[in-house]
């Protein structure tokens, strides 16, 4: 994605600041946290509202009508949109196509129950009040229960019984060698679940099945552990490609020539705090 | 009492019910009520969103104001704040060339467009191709031409439309929605997005992997049979899914009863079952905790999220 | 000459107890150079295709011509190396066999990603038409909840695409009503909401085939659905993207399935932009030197106790 120099330059030195906390904790990294913070809260809402809020919540209380074919409740309910059109044009678009007066957005049926999530979502906003920070609750007692419903059934049917039925396996496959691999997964996962069940005191036989259930979940950790080693090393290959593509002529030299400058600044800085701390 | 708890964990039974029930009633009204349900939950979660950016606004705020420790770093945070927003909501770019015709001087008009959406200073073969490959036939759905520059403001495109018809061609001033301009080419917003958000957002991962070898030299350490079962597995797996460890033991492919050293082979194995296995009860366990949490909650047992009076 | 050799032995059994104090800053400094020397000097390591890649390349590959796949973004800038390149594959490779995708994202950063991914391969490769090859539906907040809603109707819950056109206007969503429509969902995920809850909510609910690009990260979490058939193969991080890669150009090479003109006449093209491939280099020695750091620290951790038993 080109983003012209003066991207180049600024994403090399978010890059190199966020880097230069591997040498210690410096001016350079806080600076681009804190720019971290702020980009990406924006960022988020932004995105949230252009997406969802706009078209899916107004788009569905005010959707594109014909202004001249309104009349009764419409016609004075248009007439509140059209008063947020003044106060916020960008948000409510009004538009004029062959002569002909449009107010709303998208063309979704209207539903006036999705005032229930407007006020919803108010009331969420309003946990920046203490006064009356508890309506939130409402908002996040429907969120809450959502997810649980949905949830519920579906950890159940999927996790659950899902995976014990995969487990169901043949111990006698007619091969040695899937027998076997069989065996290891019924084995497995009746012993690593065992390790977790705690209403029997694990000794003497029931110590035993604990103890190879420990097995199987250490070889499961130590996979884990592998596959976030190379996830991690992979996103480091990918800053670092990045940091070589911006090194180049085109960008102005951006890599090299930050790079020098904050290994400069940070040698400075550390020498700096030495002596003082040395007088101190 | 009644509104803070009461209500709340009314909303939540009923809510909860009728989400469970719509898995197994998809007919009216359980059918109709589920898809509206969840465009309302989306709606709700947008909202929080918005919400974590004023709380964080209001934090970052107060440490300014009040000239609290750090306070320069938090002004730093909101003015990216306000930077991000200025493009999300007020200033958009997004103006593009709307190309309708080449006209009779195709050449020349290519040669344009490939100067415009060139990325490197120099326009090249290849950049004539692409020209005369995406501008020759704008899409029969009529679909409008975004010229790929990073940031195009009205007075830019203004002026390579006017270029473009002293050419021959004909052209007409285009412009992004809003609402469509977070997500398009040319806008101030995605030129944000690619400079700041990605190369953060990316770093702060990638710094992790240092400190992942840091920790494997430090923490690692053979004390027991299950720190050595652990070490074991994980040494496998990373020799062994890359294409290192497949060239190490590239011999071994040769000699019949040695092909199962191959650690390819060795890894694949350990994945597909001793480690499946693992995975599948943790599985198992965390499913169960889920559910029982879920029904909790429905049944108003659980009324943590609630907080406190 | 025996004195000599015990007093270098002792020094170097020293100097390994020593390392175990080692300062990390040193640590840093050698994953760095040992990750930038292999960017900068490829060493061409061969790529070996691992059995659950293989599965999810024939689970696509074995799709008719003219099936319709649901290709979801859920990763963002700071998993792109990892799942990006998994992303473009799997555009080339159901491009190349006639195949049509409908893209949606479940996280905002998806869009980004999902555009990029389509301006390459759909407009610039293929030359593909918008909405009647491909669409890009754009995001919707919601998480689980949008899965849910599309398994009853996509129109609630994607009234618009990206671009601002009624789906109802698009000729692929013409026959498209619910997440049931579709012949295979791919998730292309770094995190929650991804493969588990497209799994949970459509796959194993409507019987429709799910199989999902990851991180690294998330791979071993997903492994119990891939071996109980809930997720049909998966590719598996950077490693797994390169292998993925090695597979498309060796199907388009050797002409195994459906394969297009177009898919052809862009195989030089492809076997050039390998970006998961090119990586896999440096991953390989990152790995390797991990390993040496665990062996090298533990055999200091064993010197160190060796000692302290003695005294």
């Amino acid at each position: 994605m080109y983003i012209g120099v003066l991207g180049a330059w600024i994403a090399v030195f978010l890059t190199l600041s966020i880097l230069s906390y591997l040498y210690e904790d410096n001016v350079f990294y806080k600076l681009a946290e804190h720019i971290f913070v702020g980009v990406s809260a924006a960022h988020w809402a932004t995105i949230a509202f252009w997406n969802q809020v706009q078209p899916n919540l107004f788009g569905r209380l005010w959707p594109q009508a014909e202004v001249a074919s309104l009349g009764g409740f419409q016609k004075f309910w248009y007439g509140i949109y059209h008063g947020l059109h003044v106060l916020f044009g960008k948000v409510f678009p009004e538009q004029t196509l062959n002569g002909v007066l449009y107010r709303g957005i998208g063309d979704q049926p209207q539903n006036l129950s999705y005032l229930i999530a407007f006020v919803l979502g108010v009331f969420m906003l309003f946990r920046l009040i203490p006064k009356i920070g508890w309506l939130s609750r409402w908002s996040l007692s429907y969120v809450i229960g959502m997810a649980a419903g949905l949830r519920l059934y579906g950890y159940m049917s999927s996790d659950v019984l899902g995976q014990i039925y995969a487990t169901m396996l043949p111990v006698w496959t007619g091969n040695v060698g899937s027998s076997i691999n069989n065996i290891i997964l019924i084995v497995g996962v009746l012993t690593g679940l065992f390790y977790f069940f705690f209403s029997v005191e694990h000794k003497g036989a029931l110590k035993v099945v604990s103890r190879i259930g420990i097995y199987f979940l250490m070889v499961y950790f130590g996979a884990s552990f592998g596959f976030a080693v190379m996830g991690r090393i992979s996103l480091l290959i990918g800053r670092f490609n990045d940091l070589i593509l911006y090194s180049g002529k085109q960008y102005g030299f951006a890599t090299p020539i930050l790079l020098v400058v904050m290994i400069v600044v940070l040698i400075l800085t550390t020498r700096k705090n030495k002596s003082e701390i040395e007088e101190v | 009492m009644f509104w803070k708890r009461t209500i709340p964990a009314i909303i939540v039974a009923a809510v909860g019910v009728i989400m469970l029930l719509s898995w197994f009633i998809p007919h009216a009204p359980f059918g109709n009520l589920e898809i509206h349900a969840t465009q309302w939950y989306d709606i709700i979660a947008s909202f929080a969103m918005i919400l974590g950016a004023l709380n964080l606004l209001k934090l970052q705020g107060t440490k300014v104001v009040k000239r609290q420790k750090g306070w320069p770093y938090s002004l730093a945070a909101v003015i990216a704040f306000f930077m991000t927003l200025t493009f999300g909501f007020f200033i958009k770019g997004g103006y593009y060339p709307n190309l309708i015709d080449v006209g009779d001087n195709p050449e020349a008009v290519y040669q344009k467009i490939a100067e415009v959406i060139d990325e490197d200073g120099e326009v090249t073969p290849f950049d004539m191709g692409e020209a005369r490959m995406l501008y020759g036939n704008p899409g029969p759905s009529g679909e409008k031409i975004n010229l790929h520059k990073a940031v195009v403001s009205k007075k830019t495109a203004q002026k390579i439309v006017d270029e473009l018809e002293e050419l021959g061609a004909t052209a007409t001033l285009g412009e992004l929605n809003w609402g469509s301009h977070v997500q398009g080419t040319g806008t101030y917003y995605r030129w944000v997005f690619y400079s700041f958000f990605t190369p953060l957002s990316a770093t702060m991962f990638a710094l992790l992997a240092f400190f992942v070898a840091s920790a494997s030299y430090r923490a690692f350490k053979i004390r027991n049979a299950e720190a050595t079962v652990l070490l074991v597995s994980g040494i496998l797996i990373m020799l062994g899914r890359v294409p290192l460890g497949a060239y190490l033991t590239a011999w071994t492919q040769n000699i019949s009863w040695l092909s199962w050293l191959h650690l390819p082979t060795i890894q694949e194995w350990l994945y597909q079952y001793p480690n499946a296995a693992g995975a599948r009860a943790i599985m198992i366990g965390i499913g169960l905790g889920i559910v029982g949490t879920s029904l909790r909650v429905i049944l108003g047992i659980e009324k943590s999220f609630m907080g406190g009076d | 000459m025996a004195k000599t050799r015990s007093k270098f032995t002792e020094r170097f059994v020293d100097f390994l107890g020593k390392l175990d104090s080692l300062d990390r800053r040193i640590i840093f400094l050698i994953i760095g150079l040992v990750v930038l020397f292999p960017l900068l000097v490829p060493l061409g390591l061969p790529i070996e295709t691992t059995q659950l890649t293989e599965d999810a390349f024939y689970a696509l590959d074995d799709l008719p011509v003219n099936a319709k796949v649901l290709l979801s973004f859920e990763y963002g800038p700071s998993t792109k190396p990892e799942i990006h390149p998994m992303a473009i594959s799997v555009l080339r490779h159901l491009f190349s066999k006639g195949n049509k995708v409908i893209v949606m994202c479940l996280w905002p950063d998806g869009l980004f990603m999902a555009n990029e991914a389509l301006d390459l391969v759909a407009r610039q490769e293929f030359r593909l038409e918008y909405g009647v090859d491909y669409v890009n539906l754009g995001y919707r907040p919601g998480n689980e909840a949008i899965i849910k809603g599309i398994t009853k109707s996509f129109k609630a819950n994607f009234s618009i695409d990206s671009k601002g056109t009624p789906i109802t206007d698009i000729p692929i969503m013409h026959d498209i009503q619910t997440a049931r429509d579709v012949d295979f969902i791919f998730s292309l995920s770094a995190g929650y909401p991804g493969a588990i809850e497209w799994v949970l909510y459509a796959g194993d609910p409507l019987q429709v085939p799910v199989s999902s690009g990851n991180t690294s990260i998330q791979v071993n979490q997903l492994l119990p659905y891939v071996k109980s058939g809930q997720m049909k193969g998966i590719v598996a991080g950077m490693p797994g993207a390169a292998e993925y890669e090695t597979m498309v150009i060796r199907k388009i090479e050797e002409n195994i399935g459906v394969v297009t003109d177009e898919a052809r006449s862009l195989l030089p093209n492809f076997k050039d932009r390998r970006n998961a491939t090119k990586f896999m280099d440096a991953q390989s020695i990152a790995h390797l030197m991990i390993v040496l750091f665990i062996i090298l620290g533990n055999i200091s951790y064993f010197v160190k106790r060796r000692k302290q038993r003695k005294y």
